[in-house]
């Protein structure tokens, strides 16, 4: 049979007990906003042998490995999708406005002025208005490739901005990796540093589509691409991200060894969105536009070459004569001599038959008609028209995914939430389910103080 | 056993009010622009359609314009003839006068001084200009085409114009084929004879001028009567832009925009899901509040 004074210790010991399930419920109730909080509460065990009381034996981290592996995969899934889609709707308000200022309109109306002219081929202010929507046409396809020159810069930023957060991870993980390890060694429980642990690897997920296992000394080991290590234990190894020698964009690479370029490795995260965008999704409109541009200048120089101007010269290319197919949208524009010059134009098909002769501005009319787009199969607008619908539907479908990949992102949030989340009635009942242990617990000494009384007084 | 965190509740407050938001807002936007796709990602496919039939409907607009230019042309063309039938029949009047047995050699000679006269009116008819451009021409519209003795020195041929999808028309009649200097019969020429038989009191001779008058006359008649044909197709023409052109409109419109009743319909209908989300909010709030706090 214990002592009296060993009841006493038991007793202060089993307030102690009670004021630690207080004070862990205080400390979910504090932390119920904080992001990436995992729910605590103390665990009680009898002390044996008995009767010798409660003994506190530490905090559970209400955490299901399992459920945050999942989680860190639909991250690097959802951040991929969501940013994928982002871009997808930036590169369809460059090329895809519809409307009347659309590329298509605007080449419809160019052709309309050339047919306008047919009825008065001598006139000024008909040429002046081939000119004009020649021009007006030209410039949208330099502002649309200008844009995509834009977008391609922006996403690069992206990528670099992308680089730097994603090293600045990966070293917080390694040291909360060293951090936890040498609390948890003197026997202490580090549970707000494995939190803060948890919430960079999320992170990290979003950003990279890393991968992450705990391994069995407890440290987390972060993967990421094709299964390349960026933290294993303590060391972590940096992304280099410097211009590419040939097209002077970022390009991202691991340290140490052999530098392995990651970007093409990557299977998820925000880097990995922003490096298709960059390098397959803009180069493919850009050839698009490219495309439409040396198809129109190509065919409408053809016919206005051999035909003769008010001046009964001929010869003269409408567009600038464009040398290849790369590049011409951002130099597509009016010859400067056409430009200048209305009586330039060629619409007279015979010399001697000015001014009145049109049958040249039938001539250019009639391209709009004629299959000499992508390889002489389509027409030129019906090409356009094409390319935009494409764009659309890419852009809607990457949509959808988007939006599956955030609703499996959310269901699986909520999963995590049913187990570590904090519920404030749970919480509120267990602060008083400690409170009533504590007053009885001292309801308890004062019986024994009680007892100790009677027993000097006799 | 499922437990419900606190978290869960207001993430799912605020997922469904800013779900519903950005429905409402998207409901409010179509029912303003009255369009239902507004980005080609909306629909890509209608989208495709409305920018195709757009290129056809600025087709018709540019039809339109250029069958305005025509009307007017044809019009000067169609009224100058009217104008030059009325100087043939005044010209076989006075040539069936001259063959009256009473006229004296002095009368002739006043007759052909009036025959003088319509022959000038004639000529400055067949060089009549229309906004700057000499009508008779063809494609030769700066020079005048008929010298005073006569000859053409224009560029033969007519302007072809689409007036209709695929319909082309000619918006000018060459002076050479009216007034006979390559095909037919030459009317100065014809003019100039009777003239000059006028003035030398040739009987015989005027006799022979009434049968080429007469053929003169007919072909001024016939070039006029062929561009009132084309002023009917002209109008023709304008019926089928119309019609096509409504057409277009209606399918253009089925492919994007919104049916009003439709889009009033939809926005009242996202309007009260975000009522609704908030009130549900609401509720749960005031659930909360009721703990046993």
């Amino acid at each position: 049979m214990p002592a009296l004074l060993s009841s006493l210790n038991t007793m202060g010991r089993a307030m102690l007990s009670q004021r630690a399930g207080a004070n862990t419920a205080g400390h979910n109730i504090a932390n119920v906003n904080t992001p990436g909080f995992r729910r605590q509460e103390v665990l009680l065990e009898a002390m044996a042998p008995s009767p010798h009381g409660v003994k506190l034996a530490g905090n559970r981290h209400a955490v299901d490995d399992s459920l945050e592996r999942r989680y860190n995969t639909y991250m690097g899934l959802g951040g991929y999708s969501q940013t994928r889609a982002q871009h997808a709707a930036d590169i369809e308000s460059t090329i895809g406005q519809l409307g009347e200022d659309s590329i298509g309109q605007r080449m419809a109306k160019m052709f309309g002025a050339f047919r306008e002219l047919t009825a008065a081929p001598g006139d000024h202010a008909h040429r002046l208005q081939v000119i004009q929507r020649g021009q007006e046409f030209a410039s949208s396809v330099r502002n649309a490739a200008t844009n995509l020159a834009s977008l391609q810069n922006e996403y690069n930023s992206l990528v670099n901005s992308d680089v730097d957060r994603a090293n600045t991870l990966i070293t917080e993980i390694a040291n909360l990796n060293g951090g936890i390890k040498q609390l948890e060694a003197g026997g202490g429980q580090a549970l707000s540093l494995r939190d803060q642990r948890d919430s960079a690897a999320q992170e990290l997920a979003f950003n990279l589509g890393a991968r992450i296992f705990i391994d069995d000394q407890g440290d987390m080991t972060v993967l990421a691409g094709g299964g390349l290590s960026l933290v294993q234990g303590q060391s972590a190894r940096t992304l280099l991200a410097d211009p590419d020698p040939g097209s002077g964009l970022t390009r991202v690479r691991v340290s140490g060894g052999a530098q392995i370029d990651i970007g093409a490795q990557l299977t998820g995260g925000t880097l990995r969105a922003h490096l298709e965008a960059r390098d397959a999704d803009i180069p493919q409109r850009m050839d698009d536009l490219d495309q439409l541009a040396f198809d129109v200048s190509a065919s409408i120089n053809a016919v206005h070459r051999v035909q003769f101007g008010l001046d009964g010269a001929t010869g003269r290319d409408f567009f600038v004569d464009q040398a290849t197919v790369n590049g011409a949208a951002a130099s597509f524009s009016v010859d400067a001599v056409v430009a200048n010059d209305p009586q330039a134009i060629g619409a007279a098909t015979d010399p001697t038959m000015l001014p009145g002769d049109g049958r040249g501005a039938t001539n250019l009319a009639n391209i709009e008609d004629q299959n000499v787009a992508a390889g002489g199969t389509i027409s030129l607008g019906a090409y356009w028209t094409s390319i935009v619908s494409d764009v659309g539907t890419w852009t809607q479908s990457l949509g959808v995914q988007a939006s599956r990949a955030d609703l499996q992102l959310e269901q699986v949030d909520a999963l995590r939430e049913q187990v570590s989340g904090v519920n404030l009635e749970e919480q509120m009942l267990s602060l008083m389910r400690y409170q009533r242990g504590f007053e009885a617990a001292s309801r308890v000494i004062k019986t024994v103080d009680e007892m100790l009384d009677t027993l000097m007084a006799m | 056993m499922f437990r419900v965190s606190d978290k869960m509740t207001f993430g799912l407050m605020q997922s469904g009010v800013r779900k519903t938001q950005t429905a409402a807002y998207a409901a409010q936007r179509r029912a303003q622009t009255g369009l239902r796709v507004e980005r080609v990602s909306d629909d890509p496919a209608m989208a495709a359609r409305s920018e195709l039939i757009g290129a056809r409907l600025l087709r018709i607009k540019s039809m339109d314009r250029v069958a305005g230019h025509a009307e007017i042309a044809l019009s000067v063309a169609e009224s100058t003839l009217g104008v030059a039938g009325d100087v043939m029949v005044r010209v076989q009047e006075l040539a069936i006068q001259a063959l009256n047995g009473t006229m004296t050699s002095g009368d002739r000679i006043i007759l052909a001084r009036e025959v003088t006269q319509l022959r000038e009116q004639m000529l400055s008819l067949a060089n009549t200009q229309n906004a700057g451009e000499y009508i008779f021409g063809g494609f030769d519209t700066d020079t005048q085409p008929f010298l005073n003795d006569g000859s053409f020195v224009g560029a033969a041929g007519e302007r072809q114009v689409e007036v209709s999808p695929g319909v082309m028309m000619g918006m000018n009649v060459s002076g050479d084929a009216i007034f006979g200097t390559s095909t037919g019969t030459d009317v100065f020429a014809t003019l100039d004879v009777l003239i000059s038989d006028l003035n030398t009191n040739d009987e015989a001779a005027i006799q022979t001028r009434l049968g080429e008058l007469e053929t003169v006359r007919d072909q001024i008649t016939d070039g006029r009567a062929t561009l009132g044909i084309r002023l009917d197709t002209l109008g023709a023409a304008e019926q089928i832009r119309i019609d096509q052109r409504s057409q277009l409109e209606t399918a253009q419109a089925d492919a994007v925009a919104m049916d009003p009743a439709e889009s009033y319909v939809d926005l009242v209908r996202a309007q009260s899901a975000l009522q609704g989300a908030l009130a549900q909010a609401q509720k749960i709030l005031a659930q909360m509040e009721q703990t046993i706090f």
